[in-house]
């Protein structure tokens, strides 16, 4: 009998406590809206968010959040981050902040998880946040979509699967490049280069096959002929791939996978003689990735990428000297496109002239020729923000400059 | 004919990196009766403390740090027999081991990760280099591996057919509780089986630093691909793990000369779990 209504009352409690666990976007915002009488804000407009409600010019606090992966795979990455837009926000802050306010940026570790991602992105609103930064991962910035989009909070990721343009979610900013554009000027930059026949080394992931697909797209349109061979993340020997490319008598080879696989494949590439030249995905012009290849392996390869350090473009040499300044260390990818989304959001609120999130929200998408470390900011139809890429050559395990991209 | 024969070079180079895994499923197998699915982790440890600690952080020359890795791994090896092999094998299945050593491989992995940091890199000047006969290409480190692969299997044959400890585990190999009786201590027996064989990861951890490069991942394919090895060597016979890793290694290279070449890893499997059906004792095994 005792262990019946045991049974009972517990799993009424878990009934219960699943219940209260699920759907709870945006419901609590209200506790941190804004305490001071709104004189002349804008109305809100959506019922279900309780948005913060405007006031400007009066010292209250616009505050921000950052999910960044502060732990997880790529801690270093989600650091760079971090270090970008707190310096894109200190830098506000020294102007004066927006329109009298100073900027408060708040930051929550995602620990590159989906579930995490959502709960940091739940905090955030919950703390009355009038823009998100991050998360970074593709398939994190599509877990909170759908939470952002209730919430009516502008978000902005780096991540760069293609599907991203295609959510349809007015409040989701993207502030790289996407896959699609970067294979697509990878693609560009070998005909450029004079190439008729293109061999893709593609990782069999989301990442490389849909670059593979725009690639393979991109050569059709243009008439070059065109081969490929796949592998796999954790594949170590691309012996057979090589040597079929090297059969196909490809004058120009793209590759497009990860870190690991592309520092052997290098190696590999220049064991067994296939002495073309190469465009690669943005890994090869990354510091770890450099570090792990010997310079012939990779002298002369070409990678497209957001961010070269040598660029003489002033916009990246100011950001580059002032983040020097600020932490001692060189900025990479990660803290320049991050920080250019930030400038992004903080545009767009002082645009708006108030904090509320739907404003910030249209005034981003107005957003024109905003000029970032990482090239101009242009809000289009599917809230992508960068149109351009940077091509880079490697010399001397050094990346130079070589040109801006820009596609369509 | 140059393509196919590239292929096959390679394919017996990559064999001989199958074997010496095979080599520690054998070892292990026969001397406890357990499988232990952490080898690939082990591997990884050792090549990461070599590198990372040793050559990176304390800047050691390589034969000091050579002989300390090995002392380490030694140590780590007898702690993981202590720990997990002896204790679970008087369990009433083998399972229990099997599942000790699966999540021990888990353990490691995760604290090789918090330690070390996830950013794969390498270390300068250690094995590179390529061997050029016309236009075929070996790399040095390949030739290494051969070479140390063909040592470790006489010198363990030696010293299990010609040494005491080296008898008492095959004593303890084929019967634990007849070996008991004859006075043998089987957990010391183990722990130093398993020393033995985690010294002989640390081997092949650095050996294949040149090739893979070092990160946290970068024996996972070459552990499974082993004990498929194993398999088909059959197990039980040392030298049958060299013809495993070869008979792999060759198959799987030239099969993507026609088969397109991200079908690679299928073609371990598929042979497996063919020789699980067919002949269960593989190559040379001798038939249970």
């Amino acid at each position: 009998m005792l262990k019946k209504w045991a049974a009972i009352t517990l799993s009424t409690l878990m009934a219960f406590s699943l219940a209260a666990c699920g759907g709870q976007p945006a419901t609590t915002s209200g506790s941190t809206a804004a305490p001071a009488a709104p004189a002349g804000s804008t109305a809100t407009g959506d019922t279900s968010a309780a948005a913060a409600a405007a006031a400007t010019g009066n010292g209250e606090v616009i505050k921000i959040g950052l999910i960044a992966m502060m732990t997880g795979d790529n801690p270093l990455n989600g650091e760079r981050m971090n270090q970008g837009v707190q310096m894109a926000v200190d830098e506000c802050n020294a102007a004066g902040g927006i329109n009298g306010s100073q900027v408060e940026l708040i930051v929550v570790d995602d620990q590159t998880l989906q579930d995490v991602a959502v709960t940091s992105a739940n905090k955030l609103i919950g703390e009355g946040v009038v823009g998100i930064i991050g998360p970074h991962r593709s398939t994190n910035a599509m877990a909170v979509e759908a939470v952002v989009k209730q919430a009516g909070v502008a978000t902005f990721t780096g991540g760069t699967s293609p599907a991203i343009s295609t959510l349809g979610n007015d409040y989701l900013f993207r502030c790289r490049a996407s896959d699609g554009i970067f294979a697509e000027a990878a693609a560009a930059y070998a005909k450029e280069l004079g190439c008729k026949k293109v061999g893709v080394f593609f990782n069999n992931d989301d990442f490389g096959a849909g670059a593979e697909t725009v690639i393979k797209q991109y050569c059709v349109d243009n008439g070059l002929e065109y081969t490929a061979e796949g592998h796999n993340t954790g594949d170590k020997d691309f012996t057979p791939q090589i040597m079929k490319m090297k059969d196909a008598g490809v004058d120009t080879v793209i590759i497009w996978t990860h870190d690991a696989e592309l520092a052997i494949h290098a190696r590999q590439i220049y064991e067994l003689g296939l002495a073309v030249q190469v465009v690669s995905s943005p890994g090869v012009t990354m510091q770890q990735v450099i570090d792990m290849c010997k310079e012939e392996y990779i002298e002369g390869w070409y990678g497209v990428t957001d961010y070269v350090s040598t660029s003489d473009e002033p916009t990246l040499v100011a950001f580059k000297e002032s983040f020097q300044v600020k932490y001692g260390i060189d900025p990479e990818l990660y803290a320049a496109s991050y920080y250019g989304g930030t400038v992004a959001l903080l545009e767009g609120i002082k645009a708006a002239g108030s904090t509320d999130r739907k404003a910030v929200m249209e005034a981003v998408k107005q957003v024109k020729d905003l000029k970032v470390p990482i090239g101009t900011l242009t809000c289009d139809e599917n809230n992508d923000l960068i149109h351009n890429i940077n091509v880079a050559q490697i010399e001397n395990k050094v990346p130079r400059f070589i040109q801006s991209v820009t596609v369509e | 004919m140059g393509t196919i024969l590239q292929l096959l070079i390679s394919g017996i180079a990559m064999g001989f990196i199958y074997a010496l895994v095979a080599i520690e499923y054998t070892l292990i197998w026969n001397s406890t009766g357990l499988l232990n699915f952490s080898h690939d982790k082990i591997i990884t440890v050792g090549a990461y403390i070599f590198a990372a600690t040793f050559i990176v952080k304390m800047n050691m020359n390589k034969p000091l740090a050579i002989v300390l890795t090995f002392m380490l791994m030694g140590i780590l090896g007898a702690v993981i027999a202590s720990g997990i092999f002896n204790p679970l094998r008087h369990m009433r299945s083998n399972i229990f081991a099997v599942m000790g050593t699966m999540m021990l491989g888990r353990i490691l992995a995760e604290a090789i990760r918090l330690i070390f940091g996830p950013v794969p890199f390498t270390i300068d000047n250690w094995l590179s280099g390529t061997i050029r006969i016309g236009t075929l290409m070996v790399t040095k480190a390949n030739v290494i591996i051969c070479v140390v692969a063909i040592l470790v299997v006489i010198a363990l044959q030696l010293f299990m057919n010609f040494t005491k400890v080296g008898k008492a585990m095959r004593c303890v190999a084929q019967n634990k509780k007849a070996a008991a009786l004859m006075g043998i201590n089987v957990a010391q027996n183990i722990c130093i089986t398993t020393a033995i064989s985690a010294i002989i990861c640390s081997v092949i951890g650095m050996l294949i630093i040149p090739l893979f490069n070092i990160s946290t991942t970068m024996a996972a394919s070459i552990g499974l691909k082993g004990f498929s090895a194993g398999v088909i060597g059959g197990f039980g016979y040392l030298p049958g793990a060299i013809l495993g890793g070869l008979f792999i290694g060759v198959v799987e290279n030239l099969a993507v000369a026609v088969l397109p070449a991200v079908y690679k890893d299928i073609v371990s499997f598929v042979l497996l779990i063919i020789f699980l059906l067919v002949r269960p004792s593989g190559f040379l095994g001798k038939k249970a």
